[in-house]
């Protein structure tokens, strides 16, 4: 049962069929785990806290610099060397203290991200870098988690759910050479919008998730900034994928 | 015959496959995903994929910011 409390902060949801009673329950009983907290996490977190998602995990070993302001919209100019989780943390307790936040200032690395993960439902890619982003993958996979990952540079962003339960292809099969990219947000740009568009989306294929609604499972979609186009590519398994292909696959 | 590469048209010759496109086209390839009329198509299958008239080839630049 809500309480009076929740019937009024959680009743633009209570109000759609989408989501009604029993998705806000269903919402608070959610745990999320959001990796990064930068463009995408902070969206994204807001979005999911606001929205009334009753655990989230917040990992991220990075401090606040002036030019995280341009698009990490939880943080303030006086937040300036601070701890992006704790921040982070604060913030979103302040903005729905009827949820439990907890903020972890550690890197999400092999040592930690098995014990992570298996404590949520669901997990939130929003790291910058491809390293993490395969490490993710991979305990994704292992642990059967499934995982929506986004990311953006310059005027685009792109963003992928994955389901090991299902016979798509995972982020190893996407990209499978560990290879740095020439470009990123320190020296390419991004459009700060254009990182947040890719954050609210992946909240809100979490509250899809959590409600009951089938997603778009191994579909990448890619968003242009500047025309304002989404497109949709279908990712086969490759069937050598050392992560989900072979011996490895859960589902033909 | 003419195939679309994101926004291009280009005229290729018959029984070209989408390897030989993608380095014709001099694409570096590393940090690239590639699909074809809707779908990734895997590096490993890149050789034995033919190309037919009006295929439409999408690139898509790897990112990994956020």
């Amino acid at each position: 049962m809500l309480n009076n409390e929740q019937l009024l902060r959680y009743s633009s949801n209570l109000l759609m069929k989408e989501i009604g009673e029993v998705g806000q329950q269903r919402l608070l009983k959610s745990h999320v785990l959001i990796i990064g907290l930068g463009g995408l996490g902070c969206p994204a977190s807001q979005y999911l806290a606001s929205s009334g998602v009753g655990q989230i995990t917040l990992v991220d070993h990075d401090t606040i610099s002036l030019s995280n302001l341009q698009r990490q919209t939880l943080y303030s100019s006086d937040d300036i060397g601070l701890s992006k989780a704790r921040q982070a943390g604060h913030s979103l307790s302040q903005l729905n203290p009827d949820i439990r936040i907890t903020a972890l200032e550690e890197q999400a690395c092999e040592d930690n991200l098995d014990a992570l993960i298996k404590q949520a439902d669901l997990v939130l890619d929003c790291t910058d870098n491809r390293e993490t982003r395969y490490l993710i993958n991979h305990s994704c996979y292992r642990l059967n988690t499934p995982l929506v990952s986004a990311a953006a540079r310059g005027f685009n962003g792109q963003i992928i759910a994955l389901n090991p339960e299902h016979s798509h292809g995972c982020y190893q099969c996407l990209y499978p050479d560990n290879v740095n990219e020439p470009l990123n947000c320190s020296n390419a740009g991004i459009a700060g919008p254009v990182v947040g568009i890719m954050g609210a989306s992946q909240a809100l294929q979490a509250i899809n998730y959590f409600t009951g609604h089938e997603l778009n499972w191994g579909y990448l979609q890619t968003f242009n900034g500047l025309s304002q186009n989404w497109q949709q590519l279908s990712l086969p398994r490759t069937a050598s994928c050392p992560v989900c292909g072979g011996k490895n696959a859960r589902s033909s | 015959m003419r195939v679309q590469v994101n926004d291009k048209h280009f005229e290729i010759t018959e029984k070209t496959n989408l390897s030989q496109l993608l380095s014709a086209q001099n694409i570096d390839t590393s940090a690239v995903a590639v699909a074809m009329n809707g779908q990734i198509i895997h590096r490993e299958q890149w050789q034995q994929t033919e190309l037919k008239d009006n295929d439409t080839i999408t690139l898509v630049q790897a990112v990994a910011g956020g």
